[in-house]
């Protein structure tokens, strides 16, 4: 039955109706032609006063609900009171009175390693421990804050359902009549509107920051950080136009455009920045960020943030621990500082190889070449430099003998390796990663039984 | 009998046979998969205690002009989800710690490392979902992650699961009907990983997969993950049964006795090694 139509048709055309299909595809490249005029750009722009959701839309307030939820089960939120109230606080400064009863401004913090921050259409502004992590001051905090403010105030989330909604429905119309070349025009006019919505909270966040009694030149500083990418995954997008998001550089330049204008008359030493006390307070978080970036596979960014810490407090047995476990984390991959930086080609390969293999396969494959190997024995020598230098600062730092255990390990030599996990356990017999180490221990114990020791 | 068609008994005999029809449809609309080390088949590396982590899942809605995600619906499949899972598998005879969300919140020592053994299970399930044959030869890992939470936890083992379930609107299969694409499908499926608690190894992995309508996932989510869940477990052994398997005699030497003597040898082995010194 599904077929019927077709079969139809051809019965009444035998040879495909090629006399209806010229007009079909001149009325399509019209239509193309037209299409390829008009969404150039998305021309997205925020409602900032009362919006009622329609009856469809009502699913997005009641799925922020219910991400909240999701959150908290998940235990995605992350525990510091400390940085909570300094969000939330700065949150406060930004956020404009609701105008609309759906809408409660809350500002939380998720443990994320990855750099980034959103907002829900219900007011819920979430930044996570990774961003919180890399910024400067808590200026540049205001800068995302406000950034994401602007989205919710404005409705960004419902305008653009409803704008993907309405071209959806275009494009079923258009659809036949285009061959398909509708498709390729509403992806890029979704995405376009999405960047548009983008720039304009820019803009009024910068206005905002202002407002608030925020240096705005930190915004564009935000976006320098954010084009860090000491992993090397981050190939830049095939073309603007299929991004949801404005580049960085763009952005960077948009926003430093901006500057001038909002400081005319502004008295700007009088302007918040908060250096020295924001990194301070984010320590401890960008310390459970370099764990976090360890645990999901992102060695060379942990090491990044961990040298960061350590230049900060040369002090911390703790900072030196953190830096010793993200270099021994590197295994045979080379930190890129100082190299040149990855094509984009290579950056994909590297991605490709991510969702392909598993961990182990990959180190093993970097192992198979000599300079995989020179690169591990560096990076087990930078990494047992990083743990002797955390057991001179704090002697008790037990873990800093885990760590020389897996360098020893991994150099092979057992007796070392041994001996460092043996002072581990003891000095901490109820180490939640004590299998682990027992583990490690027992291979140790096989080989030497086994006579494979030197 | 009168055998004879008329005009309302061929109707009768149509409906019939397409009733006889979907129910064959449905006998093969489910099926279960399994996976299993050796060793876990042989019972060395199978973990008799488990916790259940609480299932992420995610529920799609196919309308005619948007999909849209369900995370409030999701959050009734995962309840079901794992109530489904644990009852199926203590009638198995295994002993089932479930873990809610609720104690996700409340539990902070356990709560990172739920959080990150769920992540690194995703990470690998995304690989298992390609090749999941080679569950077989042990090359999907959790991590150390997965050792301090079975530590934390006391218990062997852990249950992870993933459930998907999508929904096509009635707009959406009538559109997808005369647009004579593919056929419209609604579905459940339900992913369960087993992480065994010394190495962390993925040890097994089962799937179940049912097909059911979008007014089901909504407004049945226990119906809907009992199936599921049942078709995932269907070929998970029962405790006491041990299949020997000539691979597994290596395999998941799990001795407690061995673990604890470990520092002991290791010091008989250096001749009395007192550690290097450090620690408190």
């Amino acid at each position: 039955m599904r077929g019927r139509p077709y079969r139809r048709r051809d019965a009444r055309r035998p040879h495909g109706g090629a006399d209806r299909l010229v007009p079909r595809v001149v009325s399509g490249l019209l239509v193309a032609v037209a299409l390829a005029q008009a969404p150039a750009r998305g021309e997205g722009e925020g409602r900032y006063g009362p919006l009622e959701p329609k009856d469809n839309e009502q699913v997005l307030i009641d799925n922020a609900g219910a991400y909240e939820e999701r959150f908290a089960g998940r235990g995605y939120l992350y525990d510091s009171t400390e940085i909570g109230a300094l969000v939330a606080a700065i949150g406060a400064r930004l956020a404009p009175r609701p105008l609309d009863g759906y809408i409660r401004y809350r500002f939380r913090v998720l443990r994320d390693p990855e750099p980034g921050a959103f907002a829900l259409p219900d007011g819920q502004v979430y930044l996570g421990t990774g961003l919180l992590a890399v910024l400067e001051n808590e200026a540049q905090v205001a800068a995302v804050v406000a950034h994401e403010v602007q989205h919710a105030a404005g409705h960004h989330g419902i305008l653009a359902y409803r704008s993907a909604r309405r071209k959806t429905i275009a494009s079923f119309a258009l659809g036949p009549l285009t061959l398909g070349a509708a498709d390729y025009f509403l992806m890029r006019s979704v995405m376009g509107y999405s960047r548009d919505l983008e720039e304009e909270a820019d803009a009024r966040g910068a206005r905002a920051l202002v407002k608030a009694g925020y240096d705005p030149r930190q915004m564009p500083r935000v976006f320098e950080v954010l084009l860090d990418d000491p992993e090397g995954e981050r190939p830049a997008a095939r073309s603007p136009k299929w991004s949801s998001h404005p580049e960085l550089q763009a952005r960077v330049a948009a926003t430093r455009a901006l500057v001038p204008g909002l400081l005319a008359g502004v008295d700007t030493a009088a302007l918040r920045v908060g250096g020295d006390g924001y990194r301070r307070t984010v320590r401890g978080a960008a310390l459970d960020t370099v764990r976090d970036l360890i645990d999901a596979d992102y060695p060379r960014s942990a090491v990044a943030l961990a040298r960061r810490v350590v230049r900060e407090d040369e002090r911390s047995a703790r900072a030196h621990l953190a830096l010793g476990d993200a270099l021994l984390a590197l295994g045979a991959r080379g930190t890129l500082e100082g190299e040149q930086a990855p094509t984009n080609r290579e950056k994909r390969a590297s991605l490709r190889a991510r969702a392909w293999y598993t961990r182990s396969e990959r180190e093993a494959r970097r192992l198979e070449t000599g300079e995989g190997r020179a690169v591990l024995d560096a990076n087990l020598a930078a990494a047992r430099a990083a743990y002797e230098r955390a057991l001179a600062l704090a002697p008790d730092a037990a873990e800093a003998h885990r760590g020389l255990g897996y360098v020893h390990s991994n150099l092979d030599r057992p007796a070392e390796a041994g001996r460092h996990f043996v002072t581990y356990l003891k000095a901490r017999p109820d180490a939640d990663d004590r299998q682990a180490i027992l583990n490690e221990l027992k291979a140790i114990n096989d080989s030497m039984k086994k006579g494979e020791s030197r | 009998m009168n055998l004879r068609t008329t005009p309302s008994s061929r109707g009768v005999l149509a409906a019939v046979a397409a009733g006889a029809l979907v129910l064959a449809g449905a006998a093969t609309a489910a099926h279960a998969k399994g996976y299993m080390t050796p060793g876990f088949q042989a019972k060395t590396s199978r973990p008799m205690t488990l916790a259940l982590l609480p299932p992420h899942a995610e529920v799609i809605k196919e309308k005619v002009v948007m999909t849209d995600d369900m995370p409030k619906e999701a959050a009734a499949l995962e309840r079901e989800a794992a109530l489904a899972l644990k009852a199926g598998l203590e009638a198995k005879g295994y002993s089932v710690r479930l873990i809610t969300p609720e104690e996700v919140q409340q539990n902070a020592a356990a709560r990172d490392l739920i959080k990150k053994v769920q992540e690194r299970y995703d990470e690998e399930w995304g690989k298992i979902l390609y090749k999941p044959k080679q569950v077989r030869d042990k090359r999907y890992q959790g991590g150390d992650q997965v050792l301090r939470l079975c530590a934390l936890l006391k218990v062997q083992g852990l249950a992870v699961a993933r459930v998907q379930a999508v929904g096509v609107s009635k707009g959406k299969a009538t559109l997808r009907y005369f647009s004579s694409s593919s056929q419209p499908h609604s579905y459940a499926r339900v992913d369960v990983g087993i992480l065994e608690g010394k190495q962390g190894y993925v040890e097994a992995y089962f799937n179940g997969y049912e097909n059911t309508s979008l007014g089901q996932i909504l407004k049945k989510p226990a119906l809907v993950m009992g199936q599921a869940s049942g078709h995932a477990l269907r070929k998970y052994p029962e405790a006491a049964e041990a299949r020997m398997v000539e691979e597994a005699a290596s395999d998941g030497d799990a001795d407690e006795a061995a673990d604890e003597t470990a520092i002991r040898d290791f010091e008989v082995l250096t001749g009395g090694s007192k550690g290097t010194g450090g620690g408190n």
